[in-house]
């Protein structure tokens, strides 16, 4: 039996099982929260118990943390080539040698409580990119939970655009439905599903000629987006076994939002540029498009769990025995940095959205045992990708702590033998130095994030563009604050067994 | 090509990490490398409290020199020995120890150093009733001040601020100071017996100064001060625990509490028949009607 038929295919979370199963799942729920306390208890006792082994230990790992900053920089600069490379190609005329005229673009844009102008703007961005319009297939996926704000929406989008697009469609998905969570896997996989009956069958149109792209709904295409993301779906080894993923740029209301927000969003931008040329690592992350054929064949979004753009990977990976992949797009879509109508409600915003996609934890469960039913992927394969995850998830929620935090924990409490000991003396001096080097590597950060600026609005001083350079120093606190304690906080709810829903990141921009 | 490179790359990186890591870890711990690739242990000698601009010699070598940025000092990459250090800075009595540095561990010299001539705001007996400045001609009225800390030095439980024995157990009864009743500064206690003033560590031997420990041992009684004249009073030095302030003789002086056979007695006063008192934090001398405040 294909793995996709089997019950443990869809598994949200370890209630969904019986017996043994259950039992097993449950377990490898409690994996990375417990690594997690187990680093950082780890460290409080040996500094205390310890102190000679626990100071080697830390500077050691402050010269991984050089290396690897280093190490991922490379990665950054080389995408961030290929990034601008790709920006400056003339994507039709490339197309022009490729047959593509049968394919179509599904493009889905849940919303739940989003403005129309957040909606519209995507849907301009559409308009305005210079792909065929009457090759897209727009579909507007509201709540029924929220019924009179999406019908609102349905309204002004029929008014606005039911002329300017092959298809459109709005979909209202009903509340309450048995075994499914509220939240955005639902929502598309129910959308995608209504689209298929609505317009895919009765326009005869071929699963295989479909590509899908899921949007988060203040996502901005750029012109030539389409066109990218087509010659790669045809020229792609696999199109029927990947996923495309384009980088997501949060610049759409970059020049409104505080510091803080911009260094988070930033980084989360850079974090996806470094994936993508590590393709053993790359998942699927917000935005992201794949083929109509192989969404239908694995079911759709997961409808039970929150993190379902990273959760479709996994899905494909396994219903495909492993023979799956992300193709990188290098090519960016614009969204909207966390913004609120007050500072620390962005603050709180951006710690909530952090914990929804540190949420992405429990995957790890999934895939474990997945691998564990799936006999038919290389053990090599399932080594390798279980090391990835889990490696992930320990330095997100424990590597920032152990920077800027513990540190100095062995002079504290390694008491006076160790405190009279050259290497106590020698720690604190040599965290600050090792950390200082490779602070330098923001300077590429900045210099980065720069260059992904949209226009600055008329009336922003010089201040304004100081202030994007100076913000890097920021650093220790938002992969701190705004990383691994979100990150620790859904480890820690994971193990614990209390689960997630799915939070909507209000969508707010200044007018 | 480009997959060979990033495993090369990753490659590169892994053997750096494998040669850097105990490098570093060698350096951090005090190891050094001499001729040859020998590893060599080294200690370290942390000199603080000096002055800002003091010079600091070891064995007569000069070594560095502290300021405002870095007024506690790590001397780094010694070879285990006898070191003679000594720190002067021009105003300043000179302050010097010999210490014995070992393998991997840093020995502290906690530098003590008074003005040569320390500054004393004399408090007037009177004051003018115009301006309140001093005089001793024309009208004069008694200075408050003056008769308030007269009044503390004539009390044998003197008003002493909490700031400076929050943590005490002084006993301000007539055994002040003797070895059943010791004054105490936190854990440090101070006592008197005869002409010799007397020191001991009463709390957990992990958070004792080193000079109290010999190995993992830090009950020893240390001798602060042996004195050719009676002692009158003894007492710490506001704000330096491992300091005694002592009135003997015609003189009043500091010293510190570690064992260190180079020190001296550092003068604060000398008169006839000096005492002292703390009032508030500070400082005051009395010698028969002059009161004085010690600017430190």
């Amino acid at each position: 039996m294909d793995y996709k038929n089997t019950p443990y295919y869809s598994v949200g979370r370890a209630s969904d099982l019986t017996g043994k199963d259950r039992f097993l799942y449950r377990c490898l729920e409690i994996v990375p929260g417990f690594l997690a306390w187990f680093t950082i208890l780890a460290i409080f006792f040996f500094s205390f118990k310890a102190p000679f082994y626990a100071a080697i230990f830390i500077i050691v790992f402050d010269i991984y943390w050089i290396l690897k900053t280093f190490y991922l920089s490379f990665y950054l600069r080389q995408n961030w080539k290929k990034v601008k490379h790709n920006l400056s190609l003339d994507w039709k005329e490339r197309l022009s040698h490729v047959k593509y005229d049968g394919l179509y673009h599904m493009i889905l844009l849940p919303f739940y409580n989003e403005s129309y102008d957040i909606v519209k703007k995507s849907l301009d961005s559409i308009f305005e990119s210079e792909y065929n319009k009457k090759k897209f297939i727009i579909v507007v996926a509201g709540e029924a939970r929220n019924k009179i704000h999406a019908e609102e929406i349905k309204l002004q989008v029929e008014k606005d655009f039911s002329e300017k697009f092959g298809h459109i469609l709005c979909t209202f998905h009903p509340a309450g439905v048995l075994g499914e969570m509220p939240g955005k896997g639902s929502n598309i996989a129910y959308a995608a599903e209504q689209t298929r009956q609505l317009i895919l069958d009765s326009n005869h149109i071929p699963y295989e000629d479909v590509l899908v792209s899921a949007f988060d709904v203040d996502t901005v295409v750029y012109p030539q987006y389409f066109e990218c993301l087509t010659w790669n779906f045809l020229t792609a080894e696999e199109p029927l076994k990947s996923s495309f993923q384009p980088i997501p740029v949060f610049n759409n209301n970059i020049w409104e939002s505080p510091a803080l927000s911009r260094v988070v969003a930033f980084s989360c931008t850079f974090w996806q540029m470094m994936q993508q040329e590590r393709l053993d690592r790359l998942t699927t992350f917000s935005s992201h498009s794949v083929c109509f054929k192989t969404l239908y064949e694995v079911h759709y979004w997961q409808k039970n769990m929150v993190s379902e753009d990273s959760r479709i990977f996994w899905n494909s990976y396994l219903a495909n025995d492993g023979d799956y992949r992300v193709v990188p797009l290098c090519y960016p879509v614009a969204m909207d940095a966390n913004l609120a109508s007050s500072f620390w409600l962005t603050m709180k915003n951006i710690y909530k959205q952090q914990r929804r996609w540190a949420w992405g934890v429990e995957n790890f469960p999934y895939i474990a045992f997945g691998f564990i039913k799936n006999k038919k992927i290389k053990t090599s394969k399932k080594i390798k990708n279980l090391l990835i995850v889990i490696e992930g998830n320990w330095s997100w929620s424990t590597n920032p702590i152990m920077l800027f935090l513990l540190g100095w924990l062995p002079v504290i409490l390694g008491g006076r033998a160790f405190n009279s000991t050259v290497l106590s003396y020698n720690l604190p001096t040599f965290t600050r130095v090792l950390m200082t080097i490779s602070m330098t590597g923001l300077f590429l950060c900045a210099w980065v994030a720069m260059s992904f600026l949209p226009k600055a609005p008329e009336g922003s001083g010089h201040w304004s563009k100081v202030a994007m350079l100076l913000q890097w120093i920021l650093i220790p606190i938002t992969v701190t604050i705004f990383g691994a304690v979100p990150g620790l906080d859904a480890q820690t709810r994971l193990m614990m067994g209390q689960y997630m829903g799915f939070w909507v990141t209000p969508k707010h921009r200044k007018k | 090509m480009i997959v060979i490179k990033k495993k090369l790359r990753l490659i590169i990186f892994f053997l750096i990490f494998i040669i850097i890591s105990p490098i570093v870890v060698l350096y951090a711990k005090g190891d050094i490398f001499t001729n040859g690739w020998n590893i060599l242990e080294t200690g370290g000698m942390y000199v603080t409290e000096a002055p800002v601009g003091s010079n600091i010699f070891l064995n007569s070598k000069s070594q560095t020199s502290t300021s405002f940025f870095s007024r506690d000092i790590l001397i780094k990459n010694l070879r285990p020995g006898t070191y003679h250090v000594l720190v002067q800075k021009d105003g300043y009595n000179a302050w010097s120890n010999t210490l014995m540095v070992k393998n991997n561990l840093v020995v502290a010299a906690d530098v003590f150093m008074l003005p040569t001539h320390v500054i004393l705001e004399e408090i007037p007996k009177y004051i003018s009733q115009s301006d309140g400045t001093a005089t001793t001609t024309g009208a004069k009225i008694k200075n408050q001040d003056y008769v308030d800390i007269l009044a503390v030095f004539s009390t044998s439980s003197p008003a002493v601020s909490k700031k400076i024995f929050s943590t005490s157990t002084i006993d301000f009864k007539d055994n002040l100071g003797t070895k059943i009743s010791p004054i105490m500064d936190g854990k440090i206690g101070l006592w008197q017996d005869g002409s010799a003033i007397f020191a001991k560590w009463f709390g957990d031997d992990d958070q004792a100064p080193t000079y109290f420990c010999n190995g993992s041992d830090c009950s020893e009684t240390i001798t602060v001060y042996h004195s050719l004249a009676p002692i009158r009073k003894i007492n710490f030095l506001p704000d330096y625990n491992s300091v005694v302030l002592v009135a003997s003789g015609d003189e009043i002086f500091a010293i510190q509490i570690e064992n260190n056979p180079d020190k001296v007695p550092q003068l604060i006063y000398k008169g006839t028949n000096p005492t002292f008192q703390m009032i508030g934090g500070d400082v005051y001398i009395k010698d028969n009607t002059y009161i004085a405040h010690v600017q430190l």
